[in-house]
């Protein structure tokens, strides 16, 4: 009896606790500007990829440099369609934004027509990327970028290339390589990077292009070359590799992951937005933990990567067009 | 030698109280995952990955590996108790399992899965800390044509799972194929059968299909003969199973076992397809072959024994090459890797401590496991006591709150009660569900194969007979398949002399 009196008591304190917070809010709404309330934070892929990872420990430390909270909430489907869609959909007031990455919020809209891309989404900032990164079996007869375009001329349709998946970080970059040097090779695809790398391992695949968190531990251990970074500049890790670039061939792939915003968004809100993650991504905390994730923090503010971002889907929609005939 | 000191390593490593601890969190959790459809072992991994930040990475991995293998064990239960595979790899448990349940034998069911379980897994960690480093070696022998080939054979085994007619066992089986085509084509991304919906672009999902084609199809069929079900009832003494179905089932553990950790080891579906194959094998070698599908004991120890052993052994690419095999590994991967771990060719030498000490926890979860599990049993079997009209209702609510866990959206529920209408439909006719649930996994792996081997050899079949694993296990396949037929043509040849003597 007394345990149930004093529960009710706490839940009766607790509510009333509640309730006088919550009006203390909406009263201090009226006067406050953008953020009000928490803000949600649609990832369009599943948990525990590479985008849901660097997410969670940006919006950590929301709170601290927004005002508000970011709620983290994965709406996974048809390989980021889905979520991209609902946010495009969703009222362009700054409180529903996107984790954007190159595969949905690029090259699905520019090459398929699905998902949403730079007409119907802007730009916030970028977080960082992964650029990827080609590497051959160590058994094959070429050890460097250009030797391998040399075979591959030398050899037509003999070089096998593990893909991981259409259109994805190694099948759309590879397509642009053999665009660009006419090299004709064997283009497979795989399941994603691991069955990719388990293929070029085994000496089932000579060359596939990945991530560099995937491909160091055997880079380092002799079990592949790396032939070419697709960036603008080496990898930190990988000091000795080149850039497709300095080898002669203008490819870069860089697997971004940015905020974007429904369009119409209001520029101020945008900035306020933009100012609040380039100060969470300088945060120590956040700093340490993308380092264990394997990558680096590469800001870009809204009108650079605007800017980018909108180069790299003109492009793919050439290059879409170009070989879908 | 060297084995003997590093196995003492690594219990030095696991049995401390707080690895302990966190072992038997995780063995908690995943059984509760496995027993509730829906949200699995991945999701429920990365759902707890922020919290294995702040602990040591060796704990991490104990507990995210005692989730793991924990949801094999849960996943039966509800497979033999309701007809519902918790996972992928028991649809296969659903099969007997159910039907020993209907008999009143849930408890031998149950025991006989958690203790073929307890069983493979121990036998799956010796094998894994004996020969771990050869076994990646073997998975890295296995390239498009062997995979094909393994696939092909697997499907083959969809004739076993017919319980009644062949022929209608074999229709499901190519509407299975059929169905698995929905999605991206492997090759160059085109929709195929989306129907317009970007849902489908991603094909159907197995656990939203399987809920409805075996556990709301059972509930509608139930609910016309609710006066019936009511009668069977499940004594509570004698729950463990008897010394006649250890006799039946010891050498069904031992198979299921050894199949289970070789294919366990190849990437992709290893799990799933080595239940099949267990309880394929069972069948073929019963004596009373017969018996399968309406309870045999071998039917649950098989399919149970080989998931178990094959989830232990999908270990062994992530920590001797840092290639995760299935989605619940490229948890415990990226886990390891927060804690700049990285799993690979180096780890044994870097990180000795992780390797051994996460095998010596696989083993203390195992004994959890058995622990945990072999009590359960009296109280889920309490649980069919339950009057059904109050359990079918909680089983459709469990089921909806399933379908929308597995990606947050309302689709996955219709999706299911879609399917639990077809799946009723379907058994009014008597046409089996497993056949086609089989050949809707199996079909893309198939294809995605035979696309991967042909863009290889440039458009040449031979690629598959050249190769000693592929073309042995296409001559099994074709074995396989011929022997139905010859034996038939033998008894025909048979009679046809007995007819013709006198």
């Amino acid at each position: 009896m007394g345990m149930r009196n004093l529960l009710t008591k706490i839940v009766v304190g607790l509510c009333v606790a509640l309730a006088s917070v919550g009006l203390g809010v909406s009263a201090a709404a009226a006067a406050e500007e953008f953020p009000t309330k928490p803000v949600t934070l649609i990832i369009p892929v599943g948990a525990g990829g590479s985008h849901d990872l660097t997410a969670r420990a940006v919006t950590s430390v929301a709170a601290q440099y927004l005002g508000q909270p970011i709620i983290v909430q994965l709406k996974p489907g048809g390989g980021g369609a889905i979520g991209s869609e609902m946010v495009a959909k969703a009222a362009p007031d700054g409180y529903t934004l996107l984790f954007g990455g190159m595969g949905w919020s690029t090259t699905y809209p520019a090459v398929e027509g699905r998902s949403k891309g730079p007409d119907d989404l802007m730009a916030v900032c970028r977080i960082n990327y992964s650029p990827t990164i080609i590497a051959a079996r160590a058994g094959a007869p070429y050890k460097t970028f250009k030797e391998m375009l040399a075979w591959a001329k030398a050899n037509p349709d003999k070089l096998i290339f593990a893909n991981t998946g259409p259109w994805g970080q190694a099948d759309l970059p590879w397509k642009m390589i053999g665009k660009q040097t006419g090299i004709k090779t064997k283009n497979v695809p795989y399941d994603g990077g691991g069955p990719a790398l388990l293929a070029v391992l085994g000496g089932h695949a000579d060359v596939t292009g990945g991530l560099v968190t995937a491909l160091l531990p055997h880079i380092k251990s002799g079990k592949l070359n790396a032939l070419a970074v697709l960036d603008n500049k080496r990898e930190e890790k990988l000091p000795d590799t080149p850039t497709a670039k300095e080898e002669g061939v203008n490819v870069i792939n860089l697997m971004w992951r940015a905020v974007l915003a429904p369009k119409g968004t209001p520029r101020p809100i945008v900035d306020k937005l933009a100012q609040a993650f380039k100060k969470m991504t300088e945060d120590k905390t956040v700093v340490t933990m993308i380092k264990q994730f394997g990558d680096e923090v590469y800001y870009l503010g809204p009108d650079e990567f605007g800017k980018a971002w909108r180069e790299e889907y003109e492009l793919q929609k050439e290059l879409g067009k170009a070989l879908k005939k | 030698m060297g084995l003997f000191e590093n196995m003492a390593g690594g219990f030095a490593v696991a049995v401390t109280w707080s690895n302990l601890f966190y072992c038997a969190i995780g063995a908690l959790l995943g059984t509760a995952i496995g027993v509730l459809p829906g949200l699995g072992p991945p999701a429920t991994i990365a759902l707890l990955l922020p919290v294995t930040l702040k602990m040591q990475p060796v704990s991490a991995v104990i507990m995210l590996a005692g989730i793991f293998c924990g949801a094999m064990y849960g996943g039966s239960t509800t497979s033999i108790l309701l007809n519902i595979p918790g996972e992928a790899a028991s649809v296969v448990t659903c099969l007997d399992g159910y039907k020993l349940a209907r008999k009143g034998r849930a408890g031998a069911a149950l025991g006989m899965s958690a203790i073929g379980s307890f069983i493979a897994g121990s036998l799956a960690v010796l094998g894994i800390s004996f020969m771990a480093p050869t076994l990646a070696s073997f998975a890295l022998k296995f390239g498009p044509p062997e995979y094909f080939c393994l696939v092909f054979l697997g499907l083959m085994m969809a004739i076993y799972l017919a319980e009644e007619s062949i022929l209608k066992g074999l229709m499901m089986a190519s509407l299975g194929l059929l169905f698995g085509t929905v999605g991206l084509d492997p090759v160059d991304g085109t929709h195929r059968f989306t129907l317009g919906f970007d849902r489908l672009t991603d094909g159907v999902d197995f656990v939203v299909m399987a809920m409805g084609m075996f556990g709301l199809a059972e509930i509608l069929c139930n609910l016309e003969e609710v006066e019936q079900r009511e009668i069977f009832k499940t004594a509570l003494k004698g729950l463990l199973p008897t010394a006649d179905d250890w006799r039946k089932a010891w050498g069904s553990v031992l198979r299921g076992s050894l199949l289970g950790f070789f294919i366990g080891v190849l990437p992709g579906g290893g799990a799933i397809i080595s239940s099949f194959a267990a309880y394929a094998v069972e069948k073929r070698l019963a004596k009373h072959p017969e018996e399968f599908g309406h309870g045999a004991i071998e039917g649950v120890a098989a399919p149970e024994s080989a998931n178990n052993a094959a989830s232990t052994s999908s270990f062994i690419p992530l920590l001797t090459l840092g290639i995760p095999g299935n989605a619940s590994i490229a948890m415990i991967f990226v886990a390891l890797m927060m804690h700049g771990v990285r799993p690979g060719p180096l780890l044994l030498t870097e990180h000795p401590d992780i390797f051994w000490g996460v095998i010596a926890s696989m083993y203390i979860g195992n004994v959890m496991l058995l622990g945990l599990n072999l009590p359960l049993i009296g109280f889920w079997v309490r649980v069919l006591r339950v009057p059904y009209r109050y359990l079918a209702a909680i089983v459709v609510a469990v089921c909806i709150i399933g379908a929308y866990s597995v990606n947050n959206s309302a689709w996955d529920v219709g999706m299911m009660l879609f399917f639990g209408v077809v799946g009723y439909v379907l058994r009014k006719f008597a046409f089996p569900a497993a056949p086609f649930i089989l050949a809707m996994i199996l079909g893309p792996m198939l294809e995605k194969t035979l696309q991967q081997s042909l863009i290889g050899s440039g458009g040449s079949f031979l690629t598959f007979f050249d190769r000693p694993i592929s073309a042995t296990l296409l001559i099994a396949a074709g074995l396989l398949m011929l022997t139905p037929v010859a034996k038939q043509m033998w008894r025909r040849y048979r009679d046809r002399e007995r007819l013709s003597v006198p």
